[in-house]
C-alpha cells in the first residue's frame, strides 16, 4: 500500500464485512446422577481456569416473611461446615489463589468456585462442602446479621437504593417482589439458626439443584468429582408449591423519597412485565432493546443525546418464574425532572402507537444477533447460558435457535408485544430526591406521595 | 505462565500497532489508546480529557453525529472509552469479520474529529450529570478528590478526572480543537488488535485507514515532581452518609517501579479474600469494620497506596485506624511467612490470568503496556517479577512506602455525626 492509493481511499461508506463465522452455541455435556442431580460440563481449555456453580432452582421468591432469608442463607454458607470453619474455608480458598462467592436472584441459589486447573480438587472440595454441609454456627449469624443490619442502614444513603426499594413496593405490593431481596431491617432481626437451617433443608436438594462446571475440564473429571459426593446426597423431595403472580394496579401512582440537598434525582418509572416463561419474552426482549436496551436506543438517545438531561437511560424487562418488573430509569438533575418523565411518557406512548421503521428494526436485530457470539466469549459467560435453560426449563435448542428467532421478529411484532407489555396508564414513577426541588413539579403526574428515607409517609399532595 | 503472543511495528506517520491474534472465540477487540490523560490537563480545565472522550463520539467527516455507536451497534458489537490520569482509550469488541468497520470508525476520527458548539453544550451536560451521579449525589463519592487533592499539591494528579464543575462550564470549542491537535496525533498513540483475525490482512487494513493520517508535533511531557509529604495530613469530611469511613492514602512510586510488585503483593497480604489481615482482623475477629480495601492504583508518575475501611456502627474510625495502623507496623517489621507469600503469589496469578480471558482484557494489557511502560513485552515479564518478590522486599515496601509520615488520612463522618463516649 503507497501514499498513491490512500489519496484515493473512500472513506465515506464503512467497509464491508468479511464472511461471518458461524457460530453455534456451544456443545455441553449434560450428566444426571440416579438420585435426579443433574451436572453440565462447557469445556473449553483457552485458560487455565475452572469455574464451578452450584445451582438451587429456589430464590428470593421463597424468602416468605422474612424477606433476606435466601440471601442471609446463601451468605452463611461459607461460614462454617461440619469440617471447616470460616476462617479454614476462607484460608483454603485464598492459599490456591480462587475465588469462592454466594448469592441469591429472585429464581435461584447460587454458589461459585474459580480456581486454576491444577486446584481443581480443592475448589471442588470447599464448593461441595459448603453447599452440602453448612452447619450455621450461632456466632456466624450474628456476626452476618450485624453486618447486613448495618449494610441496610449504609444503603439507605444511596439514593439509587431508596428509589430501587420504594418502586418495587410500588409496583408489586405486598407480593415477595415488593420486598427487598436482600432483607429489611426488621426481617434481618428477626431470622434465627432454624430459618436458615429450614431453608437450606427445603431448597437445597438433589432434584431441585444443579453443577455447571466451565473452563479447563473435561466431562469424564466432572463426572468423578459429582459421583464421589452428588450422587449419594439424599435430601427431601422438592415441595410443590403455588406460586402466585402479583396482581396488576389499574392506575398510576407518584412517590417522592426526600433526600433534602440532593442534587440529582434516581428516577424509576414502570409496572408488571412478563414471565421468563412466556411465550412474548423474545418479542419483548427485542422490543425493550430497541426501546430502552442499548445505547442507540429510543430512550438513551432521547434523554442523553438530545436532551443532555442524563449520563444515561435505559428500560428493562426483568423476566423472572412470575411476572416481573418493567422499568425505566435515569439519574437527572433537579431542574429537569419532569420534563424527564414527558419525554419517558412520549416515548412509551410512541412505540405502542406506532410501527417501529424498517431501519430501526434492522439495527436492533442485527445488533442482538451479532452481539451472541461476543456474549459467548468466555466457557464461563456460555456456563450462564446453561444455568437459563435449566433454570427456566426452557428447550435444549434454545440458543441453537436464538439468532434466528431473533431476525424473524417483525415490527407488527414489536407494535403488538409493546401494546400488550407497556402501559403508560398504570406507571408507579418514583423519584429520590429533594423534595422541596422536585415534588411540586410532579403533580401533573398524579398525586404525590413524599416519604423519608425510612419509609414513613411524610405528605400527600 | 501464559505467553501472549504478539508482532508490533510503527506506521509512518509514528502509530505503534500490536496485533495479537488467537483462535479462542470468533470475536475480535480494537483498542486505541492515546497517552493523554487529566495529568496533561490546563489548570483552568480540569476534566477536560474526559469530557474529550464523550466527543469523540460525537461524528467525524464521514460519521454522522452519535452514528459511531449505530455502526458498532447494528454490526453486533459494543464500545466504549475510558480515561485516567495518564490515558485516554477507545474500543470496539466486534464480530471477527467486522474488524474493518473498527479500524474505519477508529481512523475516521483519528483523522476529522466533528467539533461543534452544539456537541459540545450537550456532552458537557452529559458529563455534568455523570458527576453529580458518580462523585456529587453519591455517599462517600467525594472520597477520591478529597484523596488526591490533599496527597498532591503541585502535581496535576492533584485535581480529579471528571474534573471541577466550573471548568466544564468553561471549556470552549476552541480548547476541544487545540486539544484534539496536540494529544490526538498517530504518534501519540497505540493500536492494538487482539482476537480472532489474520494478521496480513489486518496489517493491510490498518496501513489503508491509518497511514494517511498526519503526524503531529512532538509533545513536550514536563510534569512536576512532587516533593515529600512533609507529615501527616489529616481531615474530617461531613457528608451525606450513614456510616462513617476512612480512607488512608500514601504515597508511592511510580507502577514502573522497582517497588511496585512487593506493594500489590503487599495490598493482599492486607486485604484481598476473607483471610487477608486486616478483613480477618477487623471486619470478622472484631467486628468494627464492615469492609476493607488495599491496592495500589497504578499511575505512570507516582502514585498512591489506599487503604479503605467502612466503620461499622458502634465503633469509632480512631479505633480502626488504630488496627489498620498496627498491622502496618508489623508488615513493615515481620516479613511474611512463606505460606502468606505463597498465598499472595497464587492470588495475583489468578488475577493476573482472569483478565486474560476476553479479547478486550489482552489488547488493554498490551496497549497498556506499551503506553505506560513503554515496552509491550511487560505482558510476558510481569508475572515473572511477582513471583521473584521476597518476603524482606514485602516489608521493606511497606516500611519505606507506608508509614505514618506518608500518610493522609481522611475520615468521613455522617452529618449528624456525635462521637460515641
Amino acid at each position: 500500500m503507497t501514499y498513491s492509493t490512500m489519496a484515493t481511499l473512500d472513506r465515506s461508506k464503512p467497509p464491508k464485512p468479511g464472511v461471518s463465522s458461524k457460530v453455534m452455541f456451544p456443545k455441553y455435556f449434560e450428566g444426571k446422577c440416579d438420585n435426579g442431580f443433574k451436572y453440565f460440563v462447557v469445556e473449553n481449555h483457552t485458560l487455565p481456569i475452572v469455574t464451578i456453580g452450584f445451582v438451587a432452582k429456589s430464590g428470593a421468591l421463597f424468602d416468605g416473611d422474612l424477606p433476606g432469608l435466601g440471601s442471609v442463607t446463601s451468605e452463611l454458607l461459607t461460614k462454617g461446615t461440619r469440617k471447616r470453619t470460616a476462617t479454614q474455608i476462607a484460608e483454603e480458598i485464598d492459599f490456591v489463589g480462587g475465588s469462592l462467592s454466594s448469592n441469591v436472584s429472585w429464581d435461584s441459589s447460587q454458589a461459585f468456585v474459580s480456581v486454576l486447573k491444577h486446584h481443581l480438587a480443592t475448589g471442588f472440595g470447599i464448593l461441595q462442602d459448603v453447599v452440602l454441609n453448612p452447619v450455621f454456627p450461632e456466632d456466624e449469624i450474628n456476626r452476618v446479621k450485624a453486618q447486613r443490619l448495618a449494610s441496610i442502614q449504609q444503603l439507605k444513603a444511596d439514593p439509587g437504593y431508596l428509589a430501587d426499594v420504594r418502586f418495587l413496593s410500588s409496583v408489586f405490593g405486598d407480593h415477595p417482589y415488593g420486598q427487598p431481596s436482600s432483607g429489611t431491617e426488621k426481617s434481618v432481626g428477626k431470622m434465627t439458626r432454624r430459618d436458615f437451617v429450614n431453608f437450606h433443608k427445603t431448597h437445597y436438594t438433589p432434584d431441585n439443584s444443579f453443577l455447571v462446571f466451565a473452563g479447563d475440564v473435561n466431562p469424564q473429571e466432572a463426572e468423578k468429582y459429582v459421583s464421589k459426593r452428588f450422587a449419594k446426597w439424599r435430601g427431601k423431595k422438592r415441595a410443590s408449591k403455588t406460586l402466585r403472580a402479583a396482581s396488576e394496579k389499574d392506575k398510576g401512582t407518584v412517590c417522592v423519597i426526600d433526600k433534602p440537598g440532593a442534587v440529582q434525582s434516581a428516577l424509576r418509572v414502570g409496572h408488571i412485565g412478563i414471565a421468563r416463561n412466556s411465550r412474548d419474552f423474545l418479542k419483548v426482549f427485542v422490543m425493550n432493546t430497541l426501546l430502552g436496551g442499548y445505547f442507540s436506543s429510543r430512550i438513551n438517545m432521547n434523554l442523553r443525546e438530545v436532551h443532555g438531561y442524563t449520563y444515561g437511560g435505559k428500560t428493562s424487562f426483568d423476566a423472572r418464574l412470575l411476572p416481573g418488573v418493567f422499568e425505566v430509569s435515569a439519574d437527572v438533575r433537579n431542574e429537569v425532572t419532569s420534563q424527564t418523565v414527558d419525554e419517558i411518557l412520549i416515548e412509551l406512548n410512541k412505540i405502542r402507537d406506532t410501527l417501529p421503521s424498517k431501519d430501526e428494526m434492522t439495527m436492533v436485530k442485527n445488533y442482538l444477533a451479532g452481539l451472541f457470539p461476543i456474549q459467548l466469549e468466555t466457557p464461563q459467560q456460555v456456563a450462564g447460558r446453561v444455568i437459563v435453560i435449566e433454570l427456566y426449563n426452557l428447550p435444549r435448542n434454545y440458543y441453537r435457535n436464538y439468532r434466528d428467532n431473533i431476525l424473524k421478529v417483525t415490527a407488527m411484532d414489536i407494535q403488538a408485544v409493546a401494546k400488550k407489555y407497556v402501559r403508560p396508564d398504570r406507571l408507579s414513577i418514583v423519584l429520590s430526591g429533594s423534595s422541596r426541588e422536585i415534588a411540586g413539579k410532579l403533580k401533573k403526574f398524579g398525586e404525590v406521595a413524599v416519604f423519608d428515607a425510612e419509609g414513613n409517609k411524610i405528605s400527600e399532595s | 505462565m501464559i505467553d501472549i503472543k504478539f508482532v508490533e511495528y510503527d506506521l509512518q506517520n509514528g502509530l505503534h500497532v500490536i496485533l495479537s491474534p488467537d483462535e479462542s472465540a470468533a470475536v475480535v477487540a480494537v483498542d486505541v489508546w492515546y497517552h493523554v490523560g487529566s495529568k496533561d490537563e490546563e489548570t483552568a480545565r480540569t476534566g477536560f480529557a474526559h469530557l474529550f472522550e464523550h466527543m469523540m463520539f460525537q461524528g467525524s467527516a464521514h460519521v454522522g453525529k452519535t452514528d459511531h455507536m449505530k455502526y458498532v451497534e447494528q454490526a453486533g458489537g459494543a464500545f466504549n472509552g475510558s480515561t485516567t490520569w495518564d490515558r485516554t482509550n477507545y474500543f470496539e469488541t466486534l464480530p471477527s469479520n467486522q474488524l474493518d468497520l473498527g479500524l474505519w470508525l477508529e481512523s475516521d476520527r483519528m483523522l476529522s474529529l466533528n467539533i461543534t458548539q452544539e456537541n459540545l453544550d450537550n456532552q458537557r451536560e452529559v458529563v455534568k450529570e455523570e458527576r453529580r451521579w458518580r462523585v456529587d449525589n453519591r455517599p462517600y463519592g467525594t472520597a477520591w478528590e478529597k484523596m488526591f487533592s490533599l496527597a498532591y499539591k503541585s502535581h496535576p494528579y492533584r485535581w480529579p478526572v471528571v474534573g471541577y464543575m466550573e471548568h466544564l462550564n468553561a471549556a470552549s470549542v476552541q480548547d476541544v480543537r487545540a486539544f484534539f491537535d496536540t494529544y490526538y496525533r498517530p504518534n501519540n498513540a497505540v493500536l492494538a488488535i487482539a482476537g480472532k483475525f489474520d494478521p496480513d490482512r489486518a496489517k493491510a487494513s490498518v496501513e489503508k485507514y491509518f497511514s494517511g493520517i498526519p503526524r503531529g508535533r512532538e509533545i513536550n511531557r514536563n510534569h512536576v515532581t512532587e516533593p515529600a509529604l512533609s507529615g501527616q495530613v489529616r481531615e474530617t469530611v461531613y457528608d451525606n452518609v450513614a456510616l462513617p469511613a476512612i480512607y488512608m492514602v500514601f504515597r508511592i512510586p511510580s507502577m514502573k517501579s522497582e517497588d511496585a510488585e512487593s506493594l500489590a503483593l503487599a495490598a493482599n497480604v492486607f486485604a484481598h479474600g476473607d483471610s487477608s489481615r486486616l478483613y480477618h482482623d477487623i471486619v470478622y475477629r472484631k467486628s468494627m469494620a464492615q469492609s476493607v480495601d488495599a491496592f495500589a492504583v497504578d499511575m505512570e508518575d507516582p502514585g498512591v497506596f489506599v487503604i479503605n475501611a467502612v466503620v461499622s456502627p458502634k465503633h469509632k474510625p480512631e479505633e480502626v485506624e488504630g488496627e489498620i495502623a498496627a498491622q502496618l507496623d508489623y508488615l513493615a517489621d515481620h516479613a511474611p511467612g512463606r505460606h502468606e507469600l505463597q498465598k499472595v503469589k497464587n492470588q495475583l496469578s489468578s488475577q493476573w490470568i482472569g483478565q486474560l480471558g476476553r479479547a478486550l482484557g489482552r489488547a488493554d494489557n498490551l496497549a497498556q503496556s506499551y503506553t505506560l511502560y513503554g515496552d509491550t513485552g511487560e505482558i510476558n515479564k510481569y508475572m515473572g517479577r511477582v513471583l521473584s518478590v521476597t518476603a524482606e522486599q514485602v516489608s521493606a515496601a511497606v516500611k519505606k512506602y507506608l508509614s505514618p509520615v506518608n500518610c493522609v488520612v481522611i475520615h468521613y463522618l455522617p452529618k449528624d455525626y456525635e462521637p460515641i463516649g
